[in-house]
């Protein structure tokens, strides 16, 4: 068994000791092929959820800031994490996910860049919706709920609760190699996901 | 991260960093009220006379003065908006990082925190450290601005990335009044609307 395969049946072994997991949709993530699976962010436990019940492993985005740590970093690099530096554009982190869609793997990122801090969704950043329209891979939306509720930003403690994980039909966006074509496709396409993802999350339209 | 990042203020009374610690609650030592985290992400607000009210964050934040109004307050260039205490670092190199498959990126390497005092202005933020000359950094030298974990990190153009981590006030409140310092200051000099901070700061 791989790491990230007994880290998703400690996590899943573990996490009813915490709180109740309801995931509904995940027959939506493809057998095979690439694919961005898309989430909002409510809090740490988020990603560690996610790949936990997403049956096939997935590589994510990770502040490169928690890199600096060699036993986190580590320990990010077995879970498939790959840094993001998010402070400047970070061709880089296109071209690690690129690379991993292109040998036909599942990349996740949270659309909103950082948890929120007051539960609300956030617009979706601009570079992940120009990677979904650069890439044109199937698009996996995925809500996550509750995780706010059992872990917010403002706080240091987990509490109990129930925590909804809602994974979405795959939605098909154009794939333009043309940057003028999709800085055009930009605002729809972000306005096309946000609802999407919004709608999964039972949250409304994004604030701020 | 604390209930006081996200009340900077007293909804009850307005108290500007009137939340101090108490157990696990948060007391206003202006008026007394004290808050806690409530069922799930609720916050409980008890006031003195003993009434209680239960609300979610983002109503607790509607009732604090708007960041984009606090930011429009006072006539001159050398209005300070908020000043604050502070432990800086900043970038000092980059290591790379490697996986089986080859390099992955590099990331940041962080100086010595070191204290200092932050000024936000109207068009520029002032950093005094306790060892050095101040130093001003104009609002459209700024790149990128964002609240990591606890620490407030800031871009400029060809300098280093630098973190703030305060002591005795909101990183919450100061991303918020950045954000709206540069819209502020975007609109005020014609540089256009501000679509996001991060990576970079877009413009329409």
């Amino acid at each position: 068994m791989t790491f990230y395969g007994f880290a998703q049946r400690l996590v899943k072994a573990v996490w009813p000791l915490v709180g109740r997991l309801d995931v509904d949709g995940l027959e939506h993530v493809p057998d095979d092929g690439p694919f961005l699976l898309i989430a909002n962010h409510q809090s740490y436990l988020d990603p560690v959820l996610i790949q936990a019940v997403v049956p096939r492993p997935m590589y994510t985005m990770a502040k490169s800031t928690e890199f600096s740590n060699p036993v986190i970093g580590g320990f990010l690099k077995r879970l498939k994490s790959f840094p993001v530096r998010r402070f400047e554009i970070d061709p880089q982190a296109v071209r690690i996910a690129l690379r991993h869609l292109e040998a036909g793997r599942g990349v996740g990122i949270y659309v909103e860049g950082e948890r929120t801090w007051d539960g609300e969704l956030k617009p979706a950043r601009l570079g992940t919706v120009r990677l979904i329209l650069k890439a044109g891979v199937p698009v996996i939306p995925c809500g996550i709920s509750g995780a706010y509720d059992v872990w917010p930003r403002w706080h240091r403690r987990i509490r109990r609760g129930t925590i909804r994980i809602r994974i979405g039909p795959p939605m098909r966006f154009p794939q333009l190699d043309d940057r003028s074509a999709r800085n055009a496709a930009l605002p729809e396409a972000r306005e096309r996901l946000m609802s999407a993802i919004a709608s999964l999350a039972g949250a409304g339209r994004p604030t701020g | 991260m604390a209930l006081r990042d996200l009340l900077w203020a007293c909804p009850e009374c307005g108290a500007d960093r009137g939340l101090v610690a108490d157990g696990s609650e948060h007391r206003c030592r202006a008026c007394g009220t004290r808050y806690a985290r409530d069922r799930g992400a609720r916050i409980r607000a008890r006031r003195p006379d003993g009434s209680e009210i239960v609300r979610r964050p983002v109503e607790w934040l509607r009732m604090l003065p708007d960041p984009e109004t606090i930011v429009t307050q006072g006539d001159t260039a050398d209005h300070v908006i908020r000043s604050a205490h502070v432990q800086m670092a900043r970038v000092t190199g980059f290591d790379t990082v490697r996986d089986g498959e080859g390099y992955l990126n590099r990331i940041e390497l962080w100086g010595e925190d070191a204290p200092a005092s932050l000024e936000l202005r109207k068009d520029r933020l002032v950093v005094v450290p306790e060892e050095g000359g101040p130093e001003s950094w104009p609002l459209e030298s700024l790149t990128a601005v964002q609240a990591s974990s606890s620490s407030l990190q800031i871009n400029r153009r060809g300098e280093p990335l630098v973190s703030f981590r305060f002591a005795d006030d909101s990183v919450f409140l100061w991303e918020e009044l950045l954000h709206a310092a540069l819209r502020d200051f975007y609109r005020r000099t014609g540089l256009g609307e501000i679509l996001e901070f991060q990576p970079r700061i877009v413009t329409e």
